[in-house]
């Protein structure tokens, strides 16, 4: 047994090139280690959401581009037309609220003009009415001439 | 284990790349020998050192002091590159290295403590991949049953099993190798 241990520890004069050893060294205690945890280290989460949210937008676009492909879902033509579509509804019904507005405006006046002439028993459109109001008119404006035009002046001065 | 290793560890945790340099140097050799017996050939016995070290500088927040040395953690970095390169390259040991002897021996000398040393190495080659590391580890780097035991992942009762069985097939080994 110890025969065979002192045989085993001679192998202990086994010893790398210390050249070799230096340049290992070396190259070792250059490269970049793992970094540690720092008092910064909270903002890494921060890139790491970033890259998260970036890789979700490229796997939905992904997602988006291979329906496309297989004609599972709308094309960007297709797109184009429902917009087109859209648009062209959105035009008819403001047409539509400008016509509502003007029958309500219109039926306004429709209706004060027949309130009025339900009250007046329609005598405004009495062709002798009418006559007679053009007389007094006629007389009236014959009063307004020269001297009474003064007098009436001269009373209302007083 | 290296004296004020906790020490160095701590400094090593906070980033001074100055202990891990220390640290290489007293590990590397040992490391280094691990590797050289279970491989055979010094340039691979070099590269796999090499990832070994750089492995273990890259993840050293990964390093947990179970009040074990440091070298237990190179020991099982060192331990799971030599089974990724047999994974890869599936050659056996084939001894091609010169070894080292003291400069102050005669030449007949050093013939002789080189071929013995050939000898053991090709002795310990013939033993399982387990019994060779259980053997590297208890004698060559001298290290205790619990560290070994560590290191191989095994419990204490199975590293001095294979330990006692590796020794006496190498014992068998050696005595045929004398008579032939």
């Amino acid at each position: 047994m110890e025969e065979i241990i002192n045989k085993i520890q001679k192998l202990k004069n086994i010893k790398p090139r210390p050249a070799f050893v230096l340049e290992s060294k070396r190259i070792i205690l250059s490269s970049v280690q793992t970094p540690r945890k720092t008092v910064f280290s909270f903002w890494l989460p921060l890139p790491r959401l970033v890259l998260s949210c970036s890789a979700v937008m490229a796997a939905l676009t992904l997602a988006l581009f291979s329906a496309n492909l297989a004609g599972q879902a709308p094309t960007v033509a297709k797109i184009y037309d429902l917009n087109r579509e859209t648009e062209s509804a959105v035009e008819k019904i403001d047409i539509t609220l400008k016509e509502i507005n003007y029958f309500n405006e219109n039926a306004q006046v429709a209706s004060l003009a027949l309130d009025e002439a339900a009250s007046n028993g329609l005598r405004h459109l009495n062709a002798a009415v009418l006559e007679g109001e053009m007389e007094s008119f006629n007389d009236l404006n014959g009063y307004l001439h020269g001297e009474n035009i003064d007098k009436l002046l001269d009373q209302a001065s007083q | 284990m290296l004296e004020d290793e906790r020490k160095l560890i701590e400094l090593l945790k906070e980033g001074e790349a100055d202990a891990f340099g220390l640290l290489y140097d007293h590990y590397f050799p040992k490391i280094f020998r691990f590797i050289l017996v279970r491989v055979g050939r010094r340039e691979e016995a070099e590269d796999l050192s090499h990832q070994t070290f750089l492995k273990a500088w890259q993840n050293l927040k990964n390093y947990s002091d179970k009040g074990l040395p440091f070298g237990s953690w190179l020991y099982r970095i060192a331990r799971n590159a030599i089974i990724d390169y047999y994974r890869r390259s599936k050659t056996l040991v084939s001894i091609d290295f010169p070894f080292e002897i003291p400069e102050n021996s005669r030449l007949e000398e050093k013939m002789d403590a080189s071929l013995e040393l050939e000898q053991t190495i090709e002795a310990i080659g013939e033993l399982k991949p387990a019994e060779q590391e259980v053997i590297i580890l208890r004698f060559m780097e001298e290290l205790s049953v619990a560290e070994t035991a560590e290191i191989t992942g095994k419990s204490e009762g199975a590293v001095k099993v294979t330990q006692h069985r590796a020794v006496n097939k190498l014992k068998e080994l050696l005595r045929q190798w004398k008579k032939s």
